[in-house]
């Protein structure tokens, strides 16, 4: 290979040297750009996830919005001794401010129904909070088991433990007789009836 | 069932807490509790009624699975009185529905007018309203024996003179 030539075929090799140092540049470039933006995306789809999922509020409602009115309404579930329950109305509107509080027209509700621990309660009003589990009664409320019916002012049931109180003055009969009391509970299965504030009890005993 | 001679109807109790246990045919009344059945009356810190359990009922919840009135039990401060103007207080009390007997326990004392009666146990019977102090102790200066102080009436007074 001559002088000459050497020139010559100097140059383009010097071209190749020059595109394949660009080329490899470019890959190395790459090589570290392609992952930083994988893991960028990835950071940000996280980032919105744990966003929308701590910052969601519920809409708030428009003056506009038409609360929404439910027709027979029925909420089923269990409480934490395994009794299923029943809450029906006539009929039902969502909190406009609280999706989650709905305003009951004549609320029945039915625990453990024919279970040996059935119990009826039932109300002309009634708030029920779904999150909470909990229901207010109120105007005339009813109360009844197996062998009990009382009639009182208002009452709380907790649908998670079961479990009615009342604190306004509660009357009526049961299997003990009549009794009258300022405020009331019943716990357990219905297995235990505590009665407070000018308690008054009439025991029928047997001829 | 009957508190005292003469009483019949119902029990009317009241108290400031009442506790019905379903299951168990117990109810407890807390916090002057009294029961009165016509002029028949126990008073006490608590009474406690225990009823018959009807056959097959342990799963029903309401206290219409129980019976009739087995006994009734009253705790601290007991106070009982009959229609025939007597009146006991002890410590505890026990009616027995079943053989009508009021039992009073404790430091019991029964007066009926002027004539005073002191021991640690008296049984009434509350049908005849005949009541029996029983002594625990024997022996001549025992101090548990029960006593008395009667006062003899103004007809039976003249005609020992």
């Amino acid at each position: 290979m001559t002088a000459a030539h050497a020139p010559i075929s100097a140059e383009p090799r010097r071209a190749d040297f020059e595109r394949w140092r660009r080329r490899s540049r470019l890959i190395r470039t790459l090589r570290v750009v392609l992952p930083a933006v994988i893991v960028l995306i990835f950071l940000g789809l996280i980032g919105s996830v744990a966003w929308s999922t701590f910052n969601a509020q519920p809409r708030a409602a428009q003056v506009g919005d038409e609360p929404i009115r439910l027709i027979s309404p029925r909420f089923v579930g269990r409480d934490d001794k395994g009794r299923a329950f029943v809450l029906t109305a006539e009929s039902a509107i969502r909190d406009r401010l609280d999706y989650q509080r709905v305003i009951l027209k004549k609320p029945a509700l039915v625990l453990d129904e024919n279970g040996p621990d059935q119990m009826r309660i039932n109300g002309a009003d009634g708030v029920f909070h779904e999150q909470s589990g909990k229901l207010e009664l109120s105007n005339g409320v009813r109360m009844e088991d197996a062998e009990n019916a009382f009639t009182t002012a208002a009452s709380l049931f907790d649908t998670k433990t079961g479990e009615v109180v009342g604190s306004g003055p509660i009357q009526g009969a049961g299997g003990l007789g009549e009794i009258q009391a300022q405020s009331y509970g019943v716990y357990g299965k219905g297995e235990t009836m505590v009665f407070k504030g000018g308690v008054r009890t009439r025991l029928e005993t047997k001829k | 069932q009957q508190l005292g001679p003469n009483s019949e109807g119902p029990v009317d109790i009241t108290a400031d807490e009442l506790e019905v246990q379903n299951k168990a045919c117990v109810s407890t009344w807390r916090g002057k509790a009294e029961a009165l059945q016509g002029q028949a009356r126990l008073r006490a810190d608590v009474i406690r009624a225990i009823f018959a359990t009807k056959p097959g009922a342990a799963g029903g919840t309401g206290t219409g699975a129980c019976g009739d009135l087995i006994r009734m039990e009253a705790e601290g401060s007991v106070y009982y009185v009959t229609s025939k103007d007597q009146r006991v207080r002890g410590d505890n009390g026990v009616y027995d529905a079943q053989n009508s007997t009021v039992t009073l326990t404790g430091d019991v004392v029964a007066v009926q007018g002027q004539n005073v009666l002191r021991g640690s146990r008296m049984v009434f019977n509350t049908e005849t309203g005949e009541g029996r102090m029983v002594g625990t102790a024997t022996g001549k200066n025992a101090s548990a024996r029960p006593r008395g102080v009667f006062y003899p009436s103004k007809k039976s007074q003249s005609a020992s003179k």
